[in-house]
């Protein structure tokens, strides 16, 4: 599905990623982990072009995209659903919906769409007039999971979603990422909560210093993590 | 008290216009963080159009002001297309472009035009009489035009899809792109959308005062006082400031000096920047569209 | 010893070359004239180049302090006959106490915002000087006819002699900004350009430095302004308005900051060059647009960038240099 091959760039100050290889397959869900500042964003904005500066190669289907702009990414299938969420805050949840299924171009597509979504993500059914604004921090995660998901992606590219969350919402947010894998969608996780993270994916990666320095399966990373936190007595 | 109401009138009257010019400077703003300091040059050439277009070919008032508003949208998009759109990441670069736009667009002015002032002749003579106030049938005109001009412009922001992709663009960006919004070819539409409007402005102003190659520059102050009046700006507080600039003035000059209106507005300008910058200009420098 | 002896040597050109200007055009007729007002512009650059280049805000009100200097020289030399020497200092403290009171709400501002502001101080300033008609002799303001005064039994009333006394200020501007970047103050600029958030946590009060270079350049503007009063012998608002900043701005994006030579080049380039092509008057500002737009699209790094990246050239250079041997 995806496939990232040798991949560095950063911003105007500097780089940031350096030979950053790895992939996602079709219906699979990969967690990229690491600590803050490692580059984990960084790699999911060089997929969705916005990324300033980015050299070597991503493919899409075996199609390269290093030379397409953002939003023809979206054309081809890649949701994003940014750190912080990033909701369109003094539009109503609905637009908010609506506005993800952009490149559908179609009046009753997008209703069609809408209502989709809203079945997948309960929650905001009853708040479709409320300005997205005023929702809680768990319910803007839900918008933004469902205004990525309401144009029917193939990649998801989920940037933090437990942040700031409380347990029960993260629970509750972790699951219902669980189920958007339907239909072999795929879904790379980046998470600073690599337990959480692995529970839920089939391979995780660890970046550090804009580098990938461990790949495998999840629960052979959880296992090392694990031990790895026991060590240094801190969790979570 | 009737004088009073006349004065209202004229003032409501000019500031629907203000608020024309305003809303593309507060929406390029929005969407860019640039100031467009041309944007008045634009007003100025479409009031010149209008005028070309009634006095010497004859045209009707109404066509000749939508042949206006369409040549503003031609020329906001060629001004993105050849010079902004290679300053989007620096705003400052921007500005001194458009400086250098009102020395081009004036002395084009100047020499098709003169330095004259040019004065239409009257297109709608007569006026409408009740209760001791008057309102000319040009005047008349004038406020239904703007009004229709900025209820479509709202419908527009808040019913279309268009519309509602340019309010995502301005709150959340990198968002914006990553729910497919291509957003080159919106910040051009908003340059479009709002040069359209100033030069259809411009239309109006032409018909109801002389106009001269100058008059650019002052309504570019006009539309930077009332977008910070109208806090930069949501679309409603533009408007809301363009009428509450056209009163005021309207009021100062009917009842203190005239001489000095202009400094009374580029005063508070300079207050609302100094003192609430955050608040308009913002960290975010957001839009609240 | 040698890089003392080289620069003693270039400051011996620069001065035998600025001397020798009239000897070459002529001490009267309009070249010498011309080579007056390259000078004075030069002079203008310099002030706004210690805001612009050196503090990085880009002022849209500079020509309306020099108009203030100007307007008060001209009514202090023809109500109480005051001397064109006076007037320099008194011309220079009065736009010194505009900018002053001014800077109260333009040192909470930045960038854009700065800008913004600005042009709504020079708009003001310019519709008093359009307004206060009896100071100011309204839009067709005020004629002029004095000359300098003899001073040390020299004589400045001819144009070639007035050009020494541009020339002098020129050089002595130029020495004294050279002066105050070295100073702590430069050094409080430098860091407030590189970042202001550390500047504030290393004690430098920002606003004051923001006030200090705003006042001392308005300061320079006034002085200038006693000079363009002198040389042209008449004032009027036009003179100065926003476009005259604007075209400031130009010529020391073409001549940099820094240099002597710079912003004598960036002047000539857009006082003479118009001159020289005999350009209709409708056309030349066309080419100042032209220059300006195609300045800010080719420069990659943009027009402020290219002053950072002079910047640290210069710092640079400047680290290899040890100032101190302690």
């Amino acid at each position: 599905m995806l496939a990232i091959d040798r991949l560095s760039g950063g911003y105007r100050g500097g780089s940031v990623l350096f030979d950053v290889s790895l992939s996602v397959g079709a219906g699979e869900i990969v967690a990229l982990i690491g600590p803050n500042g490692a580059g984990k964003t960084s790699v999911l904005r060089a997929i969705s072009r916005t990324l300033p500066q980015s050299r070597g190669a991503i493919s899409l289907n075996g199609e390269d995209i290093m030379r397409r702009t953002g939003h023809q990414v979206v054309a081809l299938g890649v949701a994003h659903v940014p750190e912080g969420r990033r909701v369109f805050p003094r539009l109503t949840v609905r637009d908010n919906i609506a506005l993800g299924a952009f490149v559908l171009d179609d009046h009753a597509k997008t209703a069609e769409a809408v209502a989709n979504a809203t079945d997948v993500f309960p929650a905001l059914k009853s708040r479709l007039e409320q300005l997205a604004g005023t929702l809680s921090g768990g319910e803007q995660q839900m918008l933004a999971l469902a205004r990525g998901f309401v144009s029917n992606p193939k990649l998801m590219l989920l940037d933090e979603p437990s942040l700031g969350l409380s347990p029960r919402m993260t629970d509750e947010v972790f699951a219902l990422i669980e189920r958007l894998r339907t239909g072999g969608r795929s879904i790379l996780l980046v998470e600073q909560n690599a337990i959480l993270a692995l529970e839920i994916a089939d391979r995780g990666y660890v970046i550090e210093g804009g580098r990938i320095v461990t790949e495998g399966r999840s629960d052979e990373l959880r296992r090392a993590e694990l031990l790895q936190q026991s060590y240094l007595g801190h969790a979570g | 008290m009737t004088d009073l109401i006349q004065q209202l009138i004229n003032g409501l009257l000019i500031g629907g216009l203000y608020a024309l010019v305003a809303l593309g400077i507060s929406l390029v703003f929005g969407l860019t963080g640039m100031v467009n300091f041309a944007h008045g040059e634009v007003v100025m050439l479409g009031g010149y159009l209008t005028f070309t277009l009634t006095q010497s070919f004859g045209m009707p008032f109404l066509g000749s002001l939508v042949g206006s508003l369409l040549a503003g949208g031609l020329l906001g998009f060629a001004m993105d297309r050849t010079t902004f759109r290679y300053t989007r990441g620096t705003p400052m670069n921007g500005l001194v472009i458009s400086l250098g736009l009102i020395m081009i667009f004036q002395s084009l002015a100047m020499t098709i035009w003169g330095t004259e002032p040019l004065t239409m002749d009257v297109l709608f003579p007569g006026a409408f009489q009740q209760w001791g106030l008057s309102l000319s049938i040009q005047k008349a005109i004038t406020l239904v035009v703007t009004a229709v001009l900025i209820a479509g412009f709202g419908l527009f922001l808040v019913k279309s899809r268009a519309g509602r992709a340019l309010r995502a663009l301005a709150q959340e960006p990198e968002a914006a792109v990553y729910v497919g919004i291509p957003v080159e070819r919106y910040i051009a539409l908003s340059m479009v959308i709002g040069t359209a409007l100033a030069a259809a402005a411009g239309a109006m102003f032409a018909a109801l005062f002389s106009i001269t190659p100058f008059v650019g520059t002052s309504l570019t102050a006009k539309g930077f006082i009332v977008v910070a009046l109208g806090g930069m700006g949501s679309a409603a507080g533009t408007i809301a400031g363009g009428l509450l600039l056209g009163v005021m003035e309207a009021l100062g000059a009917g009842y203190i000096s005239a001489a000095f209106t202009d400094a009374y507005g580029l005063l508070l300008f300079l207050l609302v920047l100094s003192f609430k910058p955050a608040g308009l200009f913002g960290v975010s420098g957001r839009v609240k569209l | 010893m040698s890089a003392r002896v080289s620069n003693l040597a270039t400051w011996a050109v620069v001065l035998a070359l600025l001397f020798a200007v009239p000897s070459v055009v002529g001490f009267d007729g309009a070249l010498i004239n011309i080579a007056v007002v390259i000078a004075i512009n030069a002079i203008l650059a310099f002030s706004l180049g210690i805001l612009f280049g050196y503090a990085g805000q880009m002022s849209l009100a500079h020509a309306a302090f020099y108009g203030i200097g100007a307007y008060t020289a001209a009514n202090i030399a023809l109500k109480w006959g005051v001397s064109f020497w006076w007037c320099l200092p008194i011309a220079a403290l009065a736009a010194m106490l505009v900018a002053a009171i001014l800077s109260i709400v333009v040192t909470r501002m930045e960038g854009i915002v700065f800008s913004l502001g600005t042009y709504a101080v020079g708009e003001m300033i310019r519709l008093v000087f359009v307004n206060w008609w009896q100071v100011t002799g309204g839009p067709q303001g005020l004629s002029f006819q004095r000359r300098p005064e003899s001073i040390f039994g020299l004589d400045f009333t001819t144009r070639g002699s007035f050009y020494y006394v541009v020339a002098a200020i020129l050089v002595l501007s130029y020495l004294g900004i050279r002066k105050l970047m070295k100073s702590k103050l430069g050094w409080w600029f430098v860091a407030l350009r590189e970042n202001p958030v550390l500047a504030q946590s290393l004690g430098i009060n920002v606003h004051l430095a923001k006030a200090i270079v705003f006042i001392l350049s308005a300061g320079l503007a006034g002085v200038v302004g006693v000079l363009y009063l002198y040389n042209f012998r008449h004032i009027s608002p036009e003179a100065f308005s926003v476009w005259e900043s604007i075209l400031l701005i130009l010529i020391v994006m073409i001549g940099g900051v820094g240099t002597m030579a710079g912003p004598i080049i960036g002047a000539a380039v857009f006082l003479v060059l118009p001159e020289v092509l005999r350009l209709p008057p409708t056309v030349q500002p066309v080419l100042i647009g032209v220059v300006l737009i195609l300045v800010v699209v080719l420069l990659p790094r943009g027009v402020v960038g290219t002053f950072e990246d002079w910047w640290k050239a210069r710092r640079i250079k400047g680290q290899a240099v040890p100032k101190e041997a302690a």
